[in-house]
């Protein structure tokens, strides 16, 4: 293990974190976008993480993103310019309640692993003082 | 937003620990004197090198190049870490040194 492992394996959950925010920032974007109702409707992005472990380096990474798989809502509104002749259209497939839910968990894990970092930090500097008069 | 390569390891900051480690102490008459065998000009180095990378990280946050905020911030703490152990190591070693000359001989 190198010296700054634990930074290391912090930052790299960080990452993962930031990834998770991104994706829903882009989620909670497309909440009320269309397309026209041929075309395939905005789909969620759903972050995978996955644990790592490569030599000495050890932490979290990010191994894809895949979108919200199911049929999507289909709505009456045949003032939306992409309604079909029958006036429906299709909804994007985020749902917003959940993407609050995962916005809370993502800021929290992003806060746990700057906090792990902040103390990590404070035992080097503690070990560093050793001795010190 | 295109697709997330896979995190990259920190790979330039991490053989410090093998810098610090002190030969074996040199008896009566061992070459190695005070420092007990510490290289302190690779060990100087090895904390340029954290440094200048902290550097480099900063000018990229600075340029908007930079995508993980925490990147910056966590190769200059390594950095400061780095050069307060050299600072502290030398502190140690000037001491013991200072000890030794104050002995009545």
């Amino acid at each position: 293990m190198g010296m700054f492992s634990a930074l290391d394996s912090s930052a790299s959950g960080t990452k993962v974190s930031r990834i998770w925010l991104d994706a829903i920032s882009d989620n909670v974007a497309n909440v009320n976008t269309t397309r026209p109702f041929e075309e395939e409707p905005f789909r969620a992005r759903l972050v995978i993480a996955q644990a790592y472990e490569n030599g000495d380096n050890r932490g979290a990474m990010v191994t894809g993103i895949t979108r919200r798989e199911g049929e999507p809502e289909v709505t009456f509104d045949p003032t939306n310019p992409y309604a079909n002749e029958a006036g429906y259209v299709k909804r994007p497939m985020v749902d917003l309640s959940e993407e609050m839910t995962n916005m809370l968990i993502a800021q929290r894990s992003y806060q746990a692993n700057l906090s792990v970092m902040d103390r990590v930090r404070d035992a080097y500097k503690a070990a560093l003082s050793i001795g010190v008069k | 937003m295109t697709p997330v390569s896979p995190i990259s390891a920190f790979g330039s900051i991490q053989p410090i620990t093998d810098t610090f480690s002190a030969g074996s102490a040199g008896g009566v008459g061992g070459a190695k004197g005070v420092t007990g065998g510490i290289n302190f000009s690779d060990a100087l180095a090895k904390v340029q090198d954290s440094l200048d990378s902290a550097d480099q990280l900063s000018q990229q946050l600075a340029t908007g190049q930079l995508t993980d905020v925490h990147d910056f911030t966590v190769a200059a703490n390594k950095a400061q870490l780095a050069v307060q152990l050299t600072v502290q190591l030398r502190n140690q070693a000037l001491s013991a040194f200072q000890e030794i000359m104050r002995m009545q001989i």
